[in-house]
């Protein structure tokens, strides 16, 4: 599942694509909203969101698929640690 | 140390500065991270004129764009004798040759006769060939061909050699210098060169190069990226591994560097964050995965993320990785070197930004990400450059990789910027005096240029 938490307000951002593109965002107080990767609100009943992350969100690829992205040798590129182990 | 000490300047961040963070490598720190340049230079308003006047864009085709040192492109898209490379800025189009094995030649990109581009795209050549008429010049542009001379009698052919523009090289880049009378290219890369000895950009290769054109002046895209300070807003994913306001920004003669740690907490960061969370952040991870790499008891973020990176480089950085030290694996170590190149610095696949205005468009202009490379072994061919449709987003080059995400992000920003300037009441923008320092040191060197107060 791709989703992570607003290192800040602590509000998490999840990838759920139903509709494509969009994210569930879930307040500290359990309030949820959905919203495209704009922050453009869908439904629900939490109205605001952090653009920022949805778009990180929104656009993000689980680690399975960027470690096969990451297999081409030419795009051992910008922090691609996914598939490299100490 | 610690990463919540409060500020000993109160004009910079509170927390640790760049400097303490490096006394913090597990291997010796090379002298240039050490090095400080300027720290406060530049003018700290802009007026909104220099981004959405056209007079002001007539008067950078001539003060900038026909005098200073640019990149064309790098060595290795002209590889062969004969192989060319058309460099279009503003309304310019330079003509770029591998006329030899080791001489590249550059001639403006216009046919003597009825004017028409020689070539419009890069491609293999056996002689410079008007595709109009047929005027043919040879590789170092002499005339060789004039079909029908008879009917040009009245034409000197010894006054027909293709005019040149001046070319010279540094890092694997052909520069282009419309200027006779500029000054020599390695007087103008001046310490540069010291800065980038420890990671030869001459001995990488561009693996990826994607462009995009944007619908905004140039100095507004390229700005977007001279600075770590948007990063709280605009990539808040990265500030738990993201120094963003510990970065250190240093100017120099006509180049500028910041330097951003990784694996190290935003001073943003309103909990403590284990050595873990760091991590993780750092690698991308997302909530509910298992942790790539981990980090032992007692141990910190950094290092292990350094040894990590070192491992993937040493099948073609070799045994050296053992001696670099973990800013130079890790950190953001950005330059820019003015007006509009922005190669990055250290030791892992190093991106290369480029900026200039699309066609002869002050409102928009073309963005250009390149991946150098190390590689062991035979040179590998250059990447192509792919280009973004006008309906295609970042996402749409996946050899970006996470990056296209990133991009995608601070495209949130790019075209509203020019939207929101013709807007501004106050009819300029207002910088910070430290985190901004790269673009106060552009436009120092700007303002010259174009003879602006």
């Amino acid at each position: 599942m791709v989703a992570l938490r607003h290192p800040l307000s602590g509000t998490v951002y999840e990838q759920i694509n139903d509709p494509p593109g969009a994210v569930r965002v879930v307040g500290k107080d359990g309030a949820e909203g959905i919203f495209d990767d704009s922050a453009r609100y869908l439904s629900g009943e939490r109205r605001t969101a952090d653009i920022g992350m949805c778009r990180w969100v929104s656009n993000g690829i689980s680690t399975a698929d960027r470690a096969a992205m990451m297999a081409d040798p030419r795009k051992g590129s910008w922090r691609a640690v996914g598939e490299v182990g100490p | 140390m610690t990463r919540t000490e409060q500020r000993t300047r109160a004009d910079r961040s509170p927390g640790p500065s760049y400097q303490d963070i490096l006394d913090t490598d597990t291997h010796e720190v090379p002298d240039i991270l050490r090095m400080k340049g300027i720290e406060d230079i530049g003018p700290l308003e802009i007026p909104t004129d220099w981004y959405l006047s056209r007079d002001v864009y007539e008067r950078e085709k001539q003060r900038i764009w026909r005098r200073r040192w640019q990149v064309a492109c790098r060595e290795e898209d002209i590889p062969e004798v004969g192989d060319s490379w058309v460099y279009d800025v503003a309304d310019l189009s330079i003509l770029v040759v591998r006329s030899a094995s080791d001489t590249f030649k550059a001639f403006y990109n216009a046919c003597l006769h009825r004017g028409r581009s020689l070539r419009d795209l890069p491609g293999r050549i056996n002689n410079i060939q008007c595709p109009f008429h047929g005027f043919t010049w040879s590789l170092d542009g002499a005339p060789t061909r004039l079909p029908c001379d008879w009917d040009f009698g009245h034409v000197d052919i010894s006054e027909f050699h293709l005019p040149e523009v001046r070319v010279a090289t540094w890092g694997g880049f052909i520069f282009i210098n419309p200027d006779p009378a500029a000054e020599p290219l390695a007087d103008f890369i001046g310490g540069l060169d010291h800065q980038f000895s420890r990671w030869p950009l001459e001995q990488r290769y561009k693996s990826v190069h994607v462009a995009k054109v944007i619908n905004t002046n140039w100095k507004l895209a390229q700005e977007a990226f001279m600075e770590s300070y948007h990063s709280i807003t605009t990539h808040p994913e990265l500030l738990p591994s993201l120094g963003d306001a510990n970065s250190q920004y240093d100017a120099f003669d006509n180049f500028s560097r910041a330097i951003s740690p990784t694996a190290f907490p935003s001073p943003h960061m309103t909990r403590q964050l284990t050595e873990q969370e760091i991590l993780d952040s750092a690698a991308f991870k997302w909530d509910d995965e298992e942790p790539m790499l981990v980090v032992p008891d007692g141990a910190t973020a950094r290092p292990i993320l350094a040894a990590a990176m070192r491992e993937q480089f040493r099948q073609s950085l070799g045994a050296t990785v053992d001696e670099l030290s973990d800013a130079e694996m890790v950190d953001a170590i950005y330059y820019s070197l003015y007006p509009n190149l922005h190669p990055w610095g250290g030791c892992s696949t190093l991106i290369t930004y480029r900026f200039r205005p699309y066609r002869d468009d002050h409102q928009r202009s073309v963005m250009e990400c390149m991946y150098l490379s190390p590689f062991s072994g035979t040179r590998p061919p250059a990447a192509t450059v792919h280009w973004l449709g006008d309906d295609e987003n970042w996402l749409a080059a996946p050899e970006l990789g996470l990056l296209a995400n990133v991009f995608q992000q601070d495209m949130i920003n790019l075209e509203s910027m020019h939207k929101g300037l013709r807007n501004n009441q106050r009819k300029k923008t207002v910088l910070g005096r430290y985190q901004e320092l790269k673009i106060r040191h552009f436009y120092s060197i700007y303002c010259r240029d174009m003879q602006l107060a």
